[in-house]
């Protein structure tokens, strides 16, 4: 299977630049996430991979195949689409078996193969219906078939978690991982939401208002995110960030905000280079805990807090702190009630902590 | 209860209203045909003829060479209605999925054809068709209607088109097949309650024309059944038993179309919410 190269890609439609100088290679067979706030150009960049959006400047390969110009129905490529695209007019069955027409198979093997796709997504009895008689999760089963039947080298889904409830989400997160390994082909998935990427992804790629922000293996970009976008927006829940500023005091670092100090002189070293004063401290809300009396008592990188909300998810909760003027929250990996109002001490290890400069937003440490 | 009752009451003498305003006319058209002469003009009117008079129908059909001006009636409004939906559905669909230059320019330049009063483009378009030699010729009213339907078939349609999810067809499109089968197997069929709607709107415009027939035809190779209608409003007085009738068959061919367009946008609509 060929890889895809993406060579300066530019697009702008009426007026508005959607992707400024995209350049990305996406490794085959690897389950690839596009990562991105609504509007950040996922869809169009599917698109483009589809050959469903044209280009003024830019080129697309498929290995070495220059294939800016392919029209989409020349190339090996299966997209799923956010609403699904079902024709409604037609029986699950005709929108299965649509690929497979278009390839001029003769009735009986098309009738074999949708049988077989079917099954193997459990949606077997559902062929005779129209897609208006069908779930969300049905309909997203339906949209999958159709693009496995194709047998195509790249699958391009483009949000299809987004429009399903809670518990069909979760369900599908980890089916479709197996049906990706099972299929061993290269996928494309477009994604607003964290926790996607972080279940599914082998490689993420984080766009941000038509920019790719940074690439890179999931946990790469996760652990060593390059800049405040990243930091902030990749992650669930999402990383606190606080402003603070960089104080050095009798050959030590310091970072402080009006609520808290933190020692940081173990990274002095390294940032002995930065002249940059005003920082923001990013801490990912699973890296904070709320200290137990042995932690306070040691006394080590502890902040006081007043809680104002305790947010259930499951068997997880987030609490959600006031220090000073900033609303941080935490983690807590299971149920956990404490009162509104009731004042807490956090604990986190500076090994846990992002710096990020103010003005460029560029991570200097972390 | 009592409530309830009178909302009821209401209702039904509100729809028997609205009957009555639209069923009327029809009743009163269909009756005349069966009316003696005398019995048309007399007053206070007769709501039920005296004698069933059949005679107006066989009068009317051969005496006016009705059958010649239903056939031209019946081309000039099909051709208006074909290739006003051969231009304007691809137009609409340019206009819905495409992004050009000007656009938009061109759709508003289609909507002021229908911002003047057809009489002001009556002598220019003589002169044009005269001087092609297209005058008194029912294909050549068939193109005028053509272009009189044309606004309202391409702004409807583009809107119907706007509709309908473009990742259906992109979909279609990445199944293997070209953008043509796209148009015709997915987009056709789910917007086919607004072309019914265009062409009933067509069909209420061109059969009904008056103003282009009258000026554009003068024999009975190219006349239709409005000119022929008002012709017969003469120096011998008005014949009404005769223009009932070629009203009431003109009306039939008309009826039978809606019944069977109707059913067909119940049925397009039925498919549900396409997003």
């Amino acid at each position: 299977m060929p890889e895809i190269r993406l060579k300066n890609i530019n697009k702008t439609i009426e007026g508005k630049e959607i992707l400024k100088n995209i350049s990305l290679r996406i490794e085959d067979g690897l389950f690839t996430c596009i990562l991105g706030p609504p509007g950040a150009g996922k869809t169009t960049l599917l698109k483009i991979i589809a050959g469903l959006e044209s280009l003024a400047t830019g080129e697309v390969y498929f290995g070495e195949e220059d294939i800016t110009d392919l029209s989409p129905q020349m190339r090996d490529i299966s997209m799923v689409f956010q609403d699904f695209a079902l024709y409604p007019h037609l029986l699950v069955y005709e929108n299965i078996a649509s690929p497979l027409k278009a390839k001029r198979m003769p009735k009986k093997e098309i009738r074999k193969k949708v049988k077989e796709v079917a099954s193997f997504l459990g949606i077997d009895r559902l062929l005779d219906r129209i897609p208006k008689q069908l779930s969300g999760g049905e309909m997203q089963r339906v949209a999958i078939a159709r693009a496995m039947i194709k047998e195509p080298k790249v699958y391009l889904l483009d949000e299809i978690l987004v429009n399903l409830d809670y518990k069909i989400r979760e369900e599908m997160r980890s089916e479709l991982k197996g049906i990706a390994k099972k299929m061993g082909r290269t996928i494309i998935y477009a994604t607003p939401d964290p926790l996607d990427v972080l279940s599914m992804a082998d490689r993420v790629v984080v766009l941000h208002k038509g920019i790719i922000e940074q690439k890179g293996s999931t946990k790469e970009v996760y652990t060593h995110p390059k800049n405040i976008v990243v930091g902030g927006y990749f992650g669930f829940p999402e990383m606190n960030l606080v402003d603070c500023v960089l104080k050095r005091k009798n050959n030590k670092l310091f970072i402080t905000t009006d609520e808290l100090t933190i020692d940081i002189s173990e990274f002095k070293e390294k940032l002995k280079e930065r002249k940059e004063k005003e920082v923001i401290l990013g801490v990912r809300p699973e890296n904070m805990n709320i200290a137990t009396e042995a932690v306070q008592k040691r006394g080590n990188n502890l902040v006081k807090g007043e809680v104002v909300l305790g947010e259930v998810i499951g068997s997880d909760t987030i609490v959600h702190v006031k220090i000073g003027k900033d609303k941080i929250k935490i983690f807590v990996p299971r149920i956990y009630r404490v009162p509104i109002g009731e004042k807490i001490w956090l604990h986190f290890n500076t090994r846990d902590i992002y710096l990020f400069n103010r003005q460029t937003g560029e991570c200097i440490l972390g | 209860m009592k409530k309830l009752d009178a909302w009821v009451i209401g209702k039904f003498i509100l729809l028997a209203l609205l009957l009555f305003v639209f069923v009327f006319p029809l009743y009163w058209l269909v009756m005349t045909t069966f009316k003696p002469g005398v019995d048309v003009i007399e007053f206070p009117p007769r709501f039920v003829p005296s004698r069933l008079f059949f005679e107006n129908y066989p009068r009317a059909w051969t005496e006016y060479s009705t059958s010649f001006l239903y056939r031209n009636t019946a081309i000039a409004s099909l051709v208006g209605i074909a290739l006003g939906l051969l231009i304007g559905i691809p137009a609409a669909y340019s206009a819905a999925r495409f992004r050009y230059k000007g656009r938009d320019d061109f759709m508003f330049f289609i909507l002021t054809t229908r911002f003047l009063p057809p009489i002001t483009a009556a002598v220019p378009l003589y002169i044009v068709f005269k001087s092609v030699g297209m005058l008194n010729n029912v294909f050549a009213l068939g193109i005028l209607y053509a272009a009189m339907n044309l606004p309202i078939i391409t702004w409807v349609l583009r809107a119907y088109f706007r509709e309908i999810p473009i990742e259906l067809e992109q979909s279609y499109m990445l199944d293997g097949h070209s953008r043509l089968k796209a148009f015709f197997k997915i987009v056709f069929p789910l917007s086919w309650p607004g072309i019914a709607a265009v062409t009933m709107l067509s069909v209420c415009f061109s059969w009904g024309e008056f103003l282009f027939a009258l000026l554009f035809t003068f024999n009975i190779h190219a006349k239709t059944l409005p000119v022929k209608v008002a012709e017969m409003q003469g120096d011998i007085g008005i014949l009404w038993g005769q223009i009932t009738v070629i009203g009431t068959i003109a009306l039939i061919p008309i009826m039978v179309f809606f019944v069977i367009i109707q059913r067909h946008i119940v049925r397009g609509l039925s498919f549900g919410a396409l997003k």
